[in-house]
């Protein structure tokens, strides 16, 4: 089941590429400070202010990464790997987790010094990796079949979208860039859309991301290099 | 005599009335906390100060355990948009956009217990005559409505204050009186609708400092109504 984490996905629409971007990651194990380091890298580009940690559990708690416990301990191990794995940490709400779950996480992983109380800072050690559910999530995403559903609502406008994609895989573009270059071909279909209109919709789509200019994605080329061979 | 008298002559052992005092303290500093938690956005030097704080790992109430596990793994991963990120989900949480009256964890007891989820219904006129009994009223420095949890364990703090300098002065019987108004207050109003705030609050939270808050307010008022029975000698 996926459900929990298109859910986590349309909750969070201005991080979306950065929330499949951690899943194409952890595609192979990574370490916790790898995962953390990408992240902290790719959200100069988004405006988020939620941590490293947060997003790495808001796709846990989803079900879209798994936690692999570098050494289970040996009270509750299979229980730990067991809320690790399966998809145990699925609930009704992407962003909550259910009580069952996080007990059992609880029980076995927080330290406790010798007096009885928590000590802080308890990172797990192992590696993060993108479930069997995330998996099954992004292969699951068709991004021809969306995309020529959002060219058939306009058919006109087609070749715009097409065009912007043309221009941002050359090279990045400001969205003043965009403009002056659509001017024309806007005109010629009789459009007096501008280019935040379109970009907004390609990024949507997954076909432009912003990092400091608009540039086109894999998706996007992918879409662009289909049309050609059409 | 009453039965807090008796507690007293029990707790003859200056050891023994040492840690009563300790534990009439805490509750105090843990109302004074929650207080300051639900009032608003957290900031530096509250988080600093509650990074210092040392958590037990079990309490015997469960909600307060998974509470402080929450808590710890909070304090463990931040970072330095942290407070900016606690500011956001404290508006997700207790302010929302404002279009209906259940898309955000209203912090008031009349949303919970009056008509319709609207504010200023009965239960915070009832609230407001609890206050004026006690001596009390709002500061006109506080915006909020007189139900607002924030006001409810503000008012919870300074009885269980004046109860642990009462008892400091050896007024037993005015302390009493203040355990039974504590535990009146507790009864019939946030017993009533905590238990609901919190699950609301755990429903919008993103953070897990909000989701602590909700469990361990939860869990701290069973443990205080535990404490006060315990006490007065009134399962």
């Amino acid at each position: 089941m996926t459900d929990n984490i298109e859910r986590l996905v349309g909750a969070m629409p201005g991080t979306r590429g950065l929330l499949f971007g951690i899943m194409e990651f952890c595609r192979e194990a990574k370490e916790p400070a790898q995962v953390d380091a990408y992240v902290t890298e790719q959200l100069q580009f988004y405006t988020s202010v939620h941590s490293p940690v947060e997003f790495r559990s808001f796709l846990e708690k989803a079900g879209a990464l798994d936690f692999l416990p570098a050494e289970a301990p040996e009270d509750g191990a299979d229980e730990l790997e067991e809320a690790g794995t399966d998809g145990q940490r699925d609930s009704d709400d992407a962003t909550g987790g259910t009580d069952a779950a996080e007990e059992k996480v609880y029980a076995t992983d927080f330290p406790v010094d010798e007096d009885g109380f928590l000590i802080p800072a308890p990172e797990r050690a192992g590696l993060w990796q993108t479930s069997e559910q995330g998996r099954a999530y992004l292969a699951g995403i068709d991004y021809q079949k969306r995309f020529d559903e959002l060219l058939s609502a306009d058919p006109p406008l087609s070749g715009i979208y097409y065009l912007i994609l043309e221009l941002c895989s050359d090279e990045p573009q400001s969205i003043d860039e965009l403009d002056a270059q659509l001017k024309a071909p806007l005109a010629a279909v009789g459009s007096k859309k501008h280019a935040g209109f379109f970009v907004e919709l390609l990024e949507g789509y997954d076909a432009l991301k912003w990092e400091k200019k608009w540039k086109t994605t894999t998706v996007g080329r992918e879409l662009l290099a289909a049309r050609k061979e059409e | 005599m009453s039965s807090f008298d008796d507690r007293v002559d029990l707790l003859s052992d200056d050891e023994a009335k040492a840690a009563f005092e300790d534990a009439l303290r805490a509750r105090a500093a843990s109302y004074a906390m929650l207080q300051r938690l639900f009032a608003k956005e957290l900031d530096q030097d509250y988080l600093d100060q509650m990074t210092s704080m040392r958590l037990k790992a079990s309490t015997g109430n469960d909600k307060v355990d998974r509470a402080y596990r929450l808590l710890s793994s909070f304090l463990g991963s931040r970072w330095e948009r942290t407070l900016t990120e606690l500011a956001v989900d404290y508006s997700k949480v207790f302010i929302g956009s404002g279009k209906s009256a259940y898309e955000a964890a209203y912090p008031f007891e009349s949303v919970y217990l009056g008509e319709e989820r609207r504010l200023m219904q009965e239960p915070r006129d009832e609230v407001l005559a609890e206050y004026r009994a006690a001596g009390l009223a709002k500061l006109d420095s506080f915006l909020d409505c007189e139900d607002h949890v924030a006001a409810e364990f503000e008012f919870m703090r300074v009885l269980a204050q004046r109860t642990l300098e009462g008892y400091r002065a050896g007024e037993a019987d005015r302390a009493v009186e203040l355990l039974e108004v504590q535990r009146r207050f507790i009864r019939e109003h946030l017993a009533r609708w905590l238990p609901k705030l919190s699950a609301d609050m755990q429903k919008f939270a993103q953070s897990d400092f909000y989701r602590f808050l909700a469990l361990y307010s939860e869990g701290f008022l069973e443990t205080d109504s535990e404490f006060l029975d315990d006490v007065l000698e009134e399962n």
